[in-house]
């Protein structure tokens, strides 16, 4: 080095040289500060956006929840009422097409409007919600369908950051794999709306009493409008301040619609907020947990799976039961029974305890089809179907048959002591049917998802031929021509209720030491058979041994005349 | 010889200008930043700058390029740009900055080795710091120290500063095309600003848009005609069979069939509406009633042959109005059940006849207030029909 640049160095800094003001140094080397942050703040951007990236690509949309695949099997009857559902939670999926097109377009435009268009996550929404928040406002969500879908149906309900942002890149990552309109049909059959109903199904079966495929206009959009406090809402229609609410909520959902295309000036213009059913609804007789019983023990098996599968399985089991008339049927046995008891209760006699029991079966004779199965009062009390497993002893009521051969399903019948009135029943079908025999079936067809998984055909056997046929309708309606062992009444109704039909009481037991009465009564379209007999608690708990029929009010006049009301009722000529 | 040393004196106006001194032998006179005199007009003071200081801008510039003609060019270029930015220019610091536009142009117009030169430059002939190198090349002072180092090896200083001198000798700064440059660096400021005012407006833009659509466009809940709607009765929907407590004893509930209801006095009265399809048959209301235990009274009926949905029933009876409860069953079959409990028998009638001469009337009205349909006295009440009767 040289001298002269040795002291040039030497002096720096010195007395002779001050430094700079610190503000003149900072305002010089502004731009290489500011330099410096910008390389640092795009550092970072880049590590942000490569690291989203990563997390995207690592992202595997996950299967749906176990909790949410399970789904209830309904049971509806004849006509498509409905019956009943079995099943750890109410919820049925049916398919988007099955979704009318303003209930969708009502969804989007209370939930999501973007939802068409956005991409999974609608940034716009989170600022929204964002504002709302900070300014005080009232909250709001800032979900998008798609992340609602992702967070009930595909996420454990937990809370937190990390969660919020896993569903929104699952969300992403769905809305490009899946369509829309997959997506939505995912999120309309698992949305909660209140009354423990998850998915558009349930809930208009819940709120409306109607399928999805039949919401009106309104109903689509009350539903829609209920989506964002379900737990509030669901107390629409008893609750008059829930009601008014939902209504504005409902008015607002219907103006977005306009708004946005779905419904026309005319349908706003239209709308009428609807009628709700009440939560929790009125009770119903207790008798249709008996069919349930039955038709869901035999669709297990027409499926070949347990009775918990089909349960967890989302099917819809057609039954061949008619509603109407089983509600009739009750109310008719519940209207006696009630007589019967009065009068022990005025006698307080030791018959005070004895419990009459009425079994009643219609079938439509050559088909199978159980149309009615009445086998006791209520459920709760008694679980035990007795017209489908009760031993009722036959006593005379098989004396018509006497000296003809059974065959095949009926084999033996003639001998057995006590044939459940469901046997005794498809026994007088066959005659009905002119000797062929159909087994008695509850279930007339399966659905799932709108698809048709089993279809019932009638299982038909011929077990006596025309003649013994003749033979037993003409000892029936005659008096039977057989030894009749007990003496027991066999009372000639034939021609009752408008003729046709071949009607027979008989029973075990006469006079006082009644045991059982039977009555059927049977044409070509429908056969009728109602039992009548009685237990009362034995020495044990929980037991019961039988007991004779009370005799007051006649139990003989009393089934024959359910018979014939049960005929009427069912239009039978 | 004319030098441009006296560039890196910040207040030439104040001070004398040490002329006439070679390069070699500068020393550096430390001068205190002192602020520029307050002269009115901006281009009067950026015009005695430019004048001031041109031939030594030029002699650096054309040092830094060894090209006469590129020089001037380029120092024609800095005062260009800093007249478009003159006000913004610290004037306690006016040199560095008119320095550093300088070689940031001159490394602008040609890159590779141009930084190693520049520092030389700025070292041996305008005689300035390291640390004040660093901050006009915007690098560290170690960068300056190493290409000075570098410097060093090639030519010792001394060396330099003769070649500096003798690359200057007999160069004589053209004039100042002052007129040139106000023009270009008007223009330039103009250009500038506008560039600004577009960037501003494309940064501020989206989130005015996003603000603005959420406030006005949001979520107003709406319903603000309350007022004017008709408050409608209480209408339930019920399943077929769902039993309905009306009063206390007494259940209503509807089948396909029609409309069924107990008290304990009846266990199963049956009304049936065999044909409750709209234009078929005339509409009309049916009337049954019932005293109950509590001295109230309790009216039940089945309305059929609507066309519209009903909204809200009305039992005006002794001159009071009540408001009866409606059941209907789902998808509007064209019929609907009504009860109520009116507070005194409007007259003395069996339990089970109709109270229908009492003086009442029965309205149903729409969703818009018209009346659908109102009770005639006698013809419209039916009398309690026992279950399963009507289809004999």
């Amino acid at each position: 080095m040289t001298p002269s640049s040795l002291t040039g160095r030497l002096r720096r800094g010195t007395a002779d040289r001050p430094r700079l003001p610190l503000r003149v140094r900072l305002r010089r080397s502004r731009g290489r500060w500011l330099r410096r942050l910008l390389i640092t703040f795009v550092t970072f951007l880049a590590v942000v956006c490569g690291a989203a990236v990563v997390a995207y690509r690592l992202t595997v949309v996950p299967e749906p929840h176990p909790e949410t695949v399970v789904q209830s099997t309904v049971f509806v009857d004849a006509e498509g009422s409905y019956l009943g559902r079995r099943g750890p939670v109410d919820r049925q999926e049916v398919p988007l097409s099955q979704v009318p097109r303003h209930v969708q377009d009502a969804v989007i435009a209370a939930e999501n409007r973007s939802f068409r268009t956005d991409t999974g996550v609608s940034p716009r929404a989170i600022a929204r919600a964002v504002w709302a928040t900070v300014s005080g406002g009232a909250p709001q969500g800032g979900s998008t369908i798609t992340q609602q879908y992702v967070k009930n149906a595909l996420l454990s309900p937990e809370r937190s950051l990390s969660r919020k942002a896993r569903e929104a890149l699952i969300a992403v990552k769905l809305d490009r794999t899946r369509d829309k309109d997959e997506i939505l049909e995912g999120y309309l059959n698992t949305v909660y709306f209140g009354r423990g109903a998850a998915g558009v199904q349930s809930a208009a079966r819940n709120y409306f009493d109607v399928a999805a495929k039949d919401l009106t206009v309104s109903q689509g959009a009350a539903l829609a409008a209920i989506v964002n406090i379900p737990s509030y809402y669901e107390k629409a229609g008893s609750d008059p301040k829930v009601t008014a609410k939902l209504r504005d909520r409902w008015e607002w959902v219907l103006d977005a619609m306009e708004a946005g295309g779905g419904i026309t000036r005319a349908q706003r213009a239209q709308a009428r907020f609807p009628a709700f059913r009440f939560y929790p609804p009125g009770g119903t007789e207790g008798q249709r947990q008996y069919l349930i019983d039955v038709a869901a023990e035999e669709a297990a098996d027409r499926l070949g799976i347990t009775g918990d599968q089909l349960a967890r399985g989302g099917y819809t089991v057609h039954t061949t039961f008619d509603l109407a008339l089983q509600d009739a049927t009750a109310e008719s046995a519940k209207e006696h029974t009630k007589g019967v008891k009065g009068e022990k209760g005025g006698k307080g006699s030791a018959a005070g305890d004895v419990r009459v029991h009425t079994a009643v079966v219609g079938i439509e004779p050559g088909d199978g089809a159980v149309r009615v199965l009445y086998g006791g009062a209520d459920y709760a009390r008694q679980p035990f179907n007795d017209a489908v497993s009760g031993a009722v002893e036959a006593g005379s009521v098989l004396d018509p048959f006497a000296g003809v051969r059974l065959g095949g399903p009926l084999r033996g019948l003639g001998d057995s002591a006590a044939p459940t009135p469901l046997r005794l029943a498809s026994a007088y079908a066959a005659v009905a049917a002119d000797g062929v025999h159909a087994t008695p079936h509850t279930v007339a067809r399966i659905t799932r998802e709108g698809r048709t998984v089993h279809t019932a055909r009638p299982r038909t056997r011929r077990v006596l031929d025309e003649k013994g046929a003749h033979a037993v309708t003409v000892r029936a309606a005659h008096g039977s021509g057989g030894p009749s062992g007990t003496g027991a009444p066999v009372v000639d109704r034939a021609g009752v209720g408008g003729g046709g039909g071949t009607f027979l009481t008989a029973g075990a037991g006469g006079g006082i030491t009644r045991r059982t009465v039977w009555s059927v009564g049977y044409d070509s379209r429908l056969t009728v058979a109602v039992a009548l007999f009685a237990d009362r608690p034995g020495a044990k708990k929980n037991t019961t041994v039988p007991a004779r029929l009370p005799n007051d009010p006649p139990p003989t006049g009393y089934a024959e005349e359910l018979t014939r009301r049960v005929w009427d009722l069912a239009g039978g000529s | 010889m004319n030098t441009g040393t006296g560039i890196h004196r910040p207040v030439v106006r104040v001070g004398a200008p040490p002329r006439g001194t070679t390069a070699a032998d500068v020393t550096y006179v430390p001068l205190r930043p002192v602020r520029a005199p307050q002269v009115p007009g901006v281009h009067s003071d950026f015009d005695g700058y430019a004048r001031d200081r041109w031939p030594r801008l030029v002699a650096t510039a054309r040092l830094l390029t060894e090209d006469t003609y590129g020089a001037e060019e380029l120092a024609r270029r800095t005062l260009v740009r800093v007249c478009a930015r003159w006000r913004r220019i610290p004037r306690d610091d006016v040199d560095f900055h008119v320095r550093r536009c300088l070689v940031r142009g001159h490394l602008r117009a040609r890159r590779a080795g141009g930084r190693r030169r520049a520092v030389l430059v700025l070292r041996y002939w305008s005689g300035l710091g390291e640390p004040e190198i660093a901050q006009m090349l915007g690098c560290s002072v170690g960068a300056v120290r190493a290409l000075l180092r570098r410097g060093a090896k090639e030519a010792r200083p001394e060396d330099r500063r003769a070649e500096f001198a003798a690359l200057l000798a007999g160069f004589t700064p053209p004039a100042v095309p002052l007129d040139g440059i106000r023009r270009d660096g008007a223009s330039r400021r103009r250009r500038r600003a506008g560039l600004a005012a577009a960037g501003c407006a494309l940064l501020l833009a989206p989130p005015a848009v996003l603000a603005h659509g959420p406030l006005t466009g949001g979520d107003a809940t709406g319903a603000a005609e309350a007022s004017d709607r008709q408050v409608p009765g209480p209408v339930r929907v019920v399943a077929p069979g769902e039993r309905v407590a009306a009063a206390p004893g007494v259940d209503v509930w509807l089948t396909a069939d029609g409309h069924h209801w107990s008290s304990p006095q009846a266990p199963n009265r049956f009304h049936a509406v065999s044909d409750g399809t709209p234009g078929h048959g005339r509409p009309g209301i049916s009337v049954q009633g019932e005293r109950l235990d509590g001295g109230a009274y309790f009216q039940t009926g089945v309305y059929y042959g609507l066309d519209r949905d009903p909204a809200r029933i009305e039992i005006r009876t002794g001159g009071r109005t009540v408001t009866a409860d409606v059941l209907t069953l789902a998808g509007s079959p064209g019929w609907c059940a009504w009860y109520a409990r009116t507070p005194t028998p409007p007259a003395d009638a069996a339990a089970d006849s109709g109270p229908s001469d009492g003086g009442q009337t029965v309205t149903v009205y729409d969703a818009a207030g018209e009346v659908l349909v109102r009770s005639e006295l006698g013809p419209a009440v039916v009398r309690a029909v026992p279950a399963g009767a009507w289809r004999s």
